[in-house]
This record gives C-alpha cells, sequence and structure tokens, in this order.
C-alpha cells in the first residue's frame, strides 16, 4: 500500500516509475550497478576453459538469498552485464549447488561463449574480477523430484549445468540407481572431476561422457514396463526424441528449454510473432510495421523512416535486422523500432 | 550553376553518421547518467536553498539558480534527448524514448509525436511543420499577412515567458482540439478527449509540485519559495524558447513546399534539413545548456544520433557542406539572437521582404 502510493506520487511528480528509479544514476555513483528491481552480484571468479567455455563465479548481494536459501537445483537466473554501455541480460543455469552456496555465498555460471555474440562473445573482455553485475531471482521449475525413484539423465552440451546442479546437491540422498548420460563433442565435456566425485560419494549414481554420434549408436532403452524418471536438457531435438522413448515407460519425464536462442536461417521466411500475448504470423518480405498495421494491431505509426522513435515497442526475444544500419540485433531484451526491422526469426514483442 | 549533388551529399552524411554510430558506447552512457546525477543535485540544492532565504537572501537567489539550472538540464539535455530515442541503445528501464517523461507542463507523449515525427520529419515544410512559427508568428512570406502579425513582437515575448504552456497547448494541436479547426489530411491517431485529458493532467501535477507542494513544504517560508518556483520557471522559459529559436529561426533558414518533398530521397532529406537550422557557437557549458540544441543542424541531420557525439562530428558535417556549396549556418549567440529577432521583425509587416 505503502509503496502503491509513494510509487503514485513519484510518477506523478518525478516522472518515473519508481523512486529507485529516479534515484538511480545518483545511487549508481557510490553503489556499483544499482539498479532498481534487481539484485548485485560481484564477480569473483571468471575462468575461461577450453572450447569457449567460461565459469563465472558470482556472489549475490546477501537480500538475494533470504534466510541463506539461495535457489532450487536446477533454477536459472536472469544476467545482466553493461556491456559498452548497454545493458545486455541473458538467462544462464546455476550451475552449482544450493548446500555450495551455504558453505561459499557464491554461485557459478557455466556460460558457452560465442565469439560473434554480444554478450558471450564479450564476456572474458568485459567483464573483470570485483565488478558488479545484475541478477534476478532464481526461476524456473525444472527441479529434482525423484530421490526415490530410478532415473535416467540427459544432457546435451551446455544442458549440463542444471543437470550438475541437482546431482551435486542430492547425489547422496539417491536411493535408486541414477544414471546420468551427457553428450558433447569428444573433449568437450565440463565438470568431469566433479562427476567423478559424485560417482564416488554414492555408488548408486553413474554416468557416461558421450558423443552424438555414440549416443545414437548405443540407444537409451525405456521399455513399458519400467518406471524410471527422466531428465533432459539439452538442444530441442534431443529433448524432443528423449521425451518420446521416455513417455513410453510409467516413469515421469521432466526437461528445461535451455536457451539456445534463435539463429538466422536463410531459408526460413515466415515466423511466428507473439505480439501482446497475440500469435501472428508475419514474413520477413516487409518491415514489422507493415505487417501489424495489416493485421489491424495496436501499433504507432509515424514517420515510418526510422526518424520519430513513435513506433517504438520492446522486443523480448528472437532477432530482427536494422533496415536503417544493416545491423542485426541478438535475442535478448532491447527496443526496436517496428518500421525499420525485418524480422529474421520468431519473435516475441510487447507494445 | 550545377545541379546540387543529393548522391553525393547524402553519401558523405552516412558515413559520417554510421562511422560515428559505430563508436557510440560506454562514453555516452556515462555522458547522460553523469547529466542526470548533475541535474538531481542541482534540483535538490536548488529546492533547499530556495527554503534558506531567511537565513540570507543571497542563499535564496542562488537557490533559484540552481533550480532552474536544474529544469534547463532536465528539459534539455536529458529529456529532449532521451525522448528522441538517443539513448535506446543502453537498454537502460529508465533512460529511453519509450517511459521517459519530462518535467514541463506539455504532455511527453503528446510532445513525441508532434515533434519527433511531424517537426522532424517535415521539418520547414509550410503546413506539414507546424513548429514553423507556432502557428502565431509570421516568419516568412509563405504565410498570408495578418494584422495581428504588426505586433507579433510582442507575442513573441509573451510566447518565451509562457514557452512550456505555449509548447504543451501547441503540441496536442490545442487549435484544433479546443477550438475545433480542422485539418483534413490529418488523420485522428488520437482522440481529442485523450488528448484534453493528457494537456490538463500533466499541467495540473507541474502547477501543483512547483506552487503547492513545495511550497508547503517550506512552512512559514510559503512565498519564498512560490516567488522563487516562479522565477526559476519563468528562467527555464526564456531560456528554451531563446535556444529553439535561435536553432529555426535565423534569418536564413529556407522553408519548403509540400510538393517538394514528394519522393523525396534521403540526400534530399539530408539537405532539407541543412538548411532548415542554425546553429550556435560557444563552449562546453553552453553546448550542455542547450542540450546540444547548439549544434541544431547536425541534430537535425541525426535526431536519434546521442548528442554527446554532436560536437565531434560538426566540424566534419561543416566539412561537407562546404564541398557542396552550402551555407553552414552558424554564429555566436548573440548574432543568431539579432538574426532571430530581425526576421520576426521583417515579417511583422506585410510587404514581401527582399531575400
Ligand atoms: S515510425 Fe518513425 S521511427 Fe518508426
Amino acid at each position: 500500500m505503502f509503496k502503491e502510493v509513494t510509487n503514485k506520487l513519484v510518477s506523478w511528480f518525478l516522472h518515473h516509475q519508481s523512486f529507485s528509479g529516479y534515484l538511480e544514476p545518483v545511487m549508481q555513483q557510490f553503489i556499483p550497478a544499482w539498479r532498481s528491481g534487481s539484485f548485485r552480484a560481484q564477480v569473483n571468479q571468471v575462468k575461461p576453459v577450453d572450447h569457449d567455455y567460461v565459469y563465472l563465479t558470482l556472489a549475490p548481494e546477501s537480500s538475494w538469498a533470504i534466510n541463506n536459501i539461495s535457489h532450487q537445483a536446477g533454477q536459472h537466473i536472469e544476467l545482466t552485464l553493461e556491456i559498452n554501455g548497454r545493458l545486455l541480460t541473458r538467462i544462464f543455469t546455476i550451475a552449482s549447488s544450493p548446500a555450495l552456496f551455504k558453505k561459499t555465498k557464491e554461485i557459478t555460471l557455466l556460460i558457452k561463449t560465442n565469439k560473434l555474440g554480444r554478450f558471450t562473445g564479450a564476456i572474458t573482455q568485459f567483464i573483470q574480477v570485483g565488478s558488479w553485475c545484475n541478477i534476478s531471482k532464481p526461476q524456473g521449475d525444472f527441479l529434482f523430484e525423484s530421490i526415490t525413484q530410478q532415473v535416467v539423465m540427459v544432457a546435451g552440451g551446455s544442458g549440463i549445468t542444471p543437470i550438475i546442479s541437482m546431482l551435486a546437491e542430492h547425489v547422496e540422498k539417491l536411493t535408486q540407481p541414477t544414471y546420468l548420460r551427457y553428450i558433447a563433442e569428444t573433449g568437450h565435456h565440463q565438470f568431469i572431476e566433479l562427476l567423478e566425485n559424485l560417482a564416488n560419494k554414492n555408488e548408486l549414481f553413474t554416468f557416461e561422457l558421450v558423443t552424438r554420434a555414440q549416443h545414437e549408436k548405443i540407444p537409451l532403452i525405456f521399455d513399458g514396463n519400467s518406471s524410471q524418471d527422466v531428465y533432459c536438457c539439452g538442444p530441442s531435438g534431443l529433448m524432443q526424441s528423449i521425451k518420446e522413448q521416455a513417455l513410453v515407460g510409467q516413469g515421469n519425464y521432466f526437461q528445461e528449454q535451455f536457451s539456445i536462442g534463435a539463429i538466422v536461417n536463410e531459408n526460413q521466411s515466415s515466423f511466428n510473432v507473439i505480439f501482446d500475448g497475440e500469435n501472428v504470423d508475419i514474413t520477413n518480405g516487409t518491415t514489422l510495421l507493415e505487417q501489424f498495421e495489416q493485421k489491424e494491431l495496436n501499433v504507432t505509426r509515424g514517420c515510418g523512416i526510422g526518424v520519430c522513435h513513435q513506433c517504438v515497442c520492446n522486443k523480448k526475444s528472437g532477432l530482427v535486422k536494422n533496415l536503417r544500419t544493416g545491423e542485426v540485433s541478438d535475442n535478448g531484451e532491447q527496443l526496436i523500432q517496428l518500421c525499420i526491422s525485418q524480422p529474421l526469426s520468431d519473435l516475441e514483442i510487447t507494445s | 550553376m550545377t545541379r546540387f549533388n543529393y548522391e553525393q551529399f547524402e553519401q558523405e552524411l552516412d558515413e559520417i553518421k554510421f562511422s560515428t554510430l559505430d563508436k557510440v558506447g560506454q562514453q555516452d552512457a556515462n555522458h547522460i547518467r553523469r547529466v542526470i546525477r548533475q541535474q538531481r543535485f542541482c534540483s535538490w540544492g536548488g529546492r533547499i536553498l530556495l527554503m534558506m532565504g531567511l537565513i540570507h537572501p543571497a542563499l535564496w537567489v542562488v537557490g533559484i539558480i540552481l533550480l532552474s539550472i536544474a529544469k534547463i538540464l532536465e528539459n534539455m539535455e536529458i529529456a529532449h534527448n532521451v525522448m528522441h530515442g538517443q539513448y535506446d541503445w543502453m537498454n537502460d528501464k529508465h533512460i529511453n524514448s519509450k517511459t521517459y517523461e519530462w518535467d514541463i507542463a506539455c504532455d511527453g507523449a503528446s510532445w513525441n509525436r508532434i515533434h519527433n515525427f511531424e517537426h522532424h520529419t517535415y521539418t520547414n515544410v509550410i503546413g506539414k511543420d507546424r513548429d514553423f512559427g507556432y502557428g502565431l508568428l509570421r516568419l516568412s512570406d509563405d504565410f498570408r499577412w495578418r494584422v495581428k502579425n504588426l505586433w507579433q513582437f510582442i507575442t513573441y515575448i509573451n510566447l518565451s515567458i509562457l514557452f512550456q504552456w505555449g509548447i504543451s497547448y501547441h503540441e496536442l494541436a490545442g487549435e484544433r482540439v479546443f477550438i475545433g479547426k480542422k485539418k483534413e489530411d490529418r488523420d485522428q491517431r488520437v482522440p481529442h478527449s485523450e488528448l484534453k485529458q493528457r494537456f490538463f493532467s500533466k499541467g495540473a501535477r507541474q502547477l501543483i509540485k512547483d506552487y503547492v507542494i513545495f511550497p508547503l513544504i517550506a512552512g512559514p517560508l510559503f512565498l519564498w519559495v512560490i516567488v522563487g518556483n516562479l522565477i526559476a520557471n519563468l528562467i527555464r522559459n526564456l531560456w528554451t524558447s531563446t535556444v529553439i529559436f535561435c536553432g529555426h529561426f535565423t534569418e536564413h533558414v529556407h522553408t519548403f513546399t509540400e510538393e517538394s518533398i514528394v519522393n523525396e530521397s534521403q540526400g534530399q532529406w539530408y539537405y532539407r534539413q541543412a538548411l532548415g537550422s542554425s546553429n550556435i557557437k560557444g563552449g562546453k557549458l553552453l553546448h550542455l545548456m542547450t542540450g546540444h540544441l547548439s549544434f541544431q543542424i547536425e541534430h537535425h541531420l541525426f535526431p536519434d544520433m546521442p548528442s554527446s557525439r554532436y560536437q565531434e562530428i560538426a566540424p566534419k558535417v561543416e566539412a561537407v557542406f562546404k564541398k557542396h556549396n552550402l551555407h553552414y549556418n552558424t554564429g555566436s549567440f548573440g548574432k543568431q539572437y539579432l538574426s532571430v529577432v530581425k526576421r520576426i521583425l521583417q515579417y511583422s509587416l506585410p510587404t514581401k521582404a527582399v531575400a
């Protein structure tokens, strides 16, 4: 109630959505990365390893973990970094366990970098140990609920992150055989030492590191009578096939769509856009503004040539090309001008 | 005379634009945040000092100056530029054209619609850019002379004094909303009732803030604060009006007809922007206090380039103008202001001005 009243007053007389928004640039002078509606975290370690992986260890401010309870194993956070003046946000699973957080007050993210990525490509360059970034509360319901069940886990690539967190948290409590198949290119597997340690802690837990070719050769057998719970995290193709196999059995199936963002697909010319919650089909033939107007969506047109910013909307995800500069956006959230944006992938947009 | 080479002109300006936009980054984000901080400190300092008048009247005077600076910085360097989308690339929740609302009587969304769209797209196209003379002043022969133009200098002074209200009324196309004048080719995107409601609610809040809330906080110093706020608002109005007139209505600024802009190329658009504005020479402080509208030419060529870059590109733009034999309209504050006064007076009279 009090908060609502102050926010109303602030928006009437100080023209900001919240008092903290009004104060932000001043506070940032004294407290780096102080941002309304977000938690601060200090970078304790940036460790690049082979094959473009980076381990990022963060110490969140104390209010992030109330009563020392940080996250549940398998959850993810939004990580916001200021990269050359731009605030870029991406979602990452917390790879470390809640139990470890209790001891160290730290969380670790495993980030697969892409040289061309505006976010991941810049991480090692722009993030220094000791600097501050922003994180959200942990989110997501890909959680481990099968301590007394037989379990099969399948991880593909950086899809290992939620699973490693679950295992680290629960391995000692497992009462039934739990098997992990971890698929990655030869030599690209992460957390090998940790997995070995976990296997030593509880012999019910076993794991295999395989390549994609090996995975396809050795079938995972789920027969109709087994009641194994299946957990899968990885590229959508992998999850689709594991899901189909798992549903034959009687156990439960859990999966996490980890965010491999959209990529430009030259052959695709029509896409799905979620505009303010409404699904619309569009093509890459003309600008978003033109197509939205044709579909009679509630959009604002001004100059139509990218000058006036009347048509600005918030792109939550997906790729667009700025027709004025030729620049292709990245996947994250950002403001775009509809009149000069050509869609290049499925999109989510709010007006 | 050889034909003006629009293609090359376009290429050269585009080159300046893209090479500069490439450089935009941390430095520009730091700039706008720094100005916001300065604005906050001036504003808080000013409001506090206004209540210290009993200790020493000089404190009150300093308070007025600080508050005026705060209002000017907010309107000119922060709001105007942020609302142009110059800082949208930062992805900051509070510093972007979509959410920013400025500290002035005029409703931000209404202003955005008219200013960013009509004025910046149809700059100085008579009949399309309503900002040309604000419908009050006759500033070119494109307008028929009327008797009221005889005393338009006084109208101009009044407009300056009440500038924020003038803008507010004007930008929501007051004469159409309130008096019901119709203009056919303009489609009505926003219903009149909403425009009216926005006009009154924003205006009222601004009045309440400066003339009720802050005076009440001051308790016994009620009057000191009311008068202080009144003066600060007046200073802001006079300053912003002067800067804007110097940027748009100096003697050499050209006007264009609606027919001339049909199927206009980007090069021709640049050309029109180039001849439609004028700059003011000065130091860093002047540029900051004008919200970099002392680089009106650069602003009109590249309205959504961060203002922090105008100073850097100005010499390059000037060189391009020179090459194409275009007049780069710049001069000291005094010179440009005199030129404005001259123009207002010149067109007060019915005779066709000699160009
Ligand atoms: S309509 Fe003017 S920028 Fe898109």
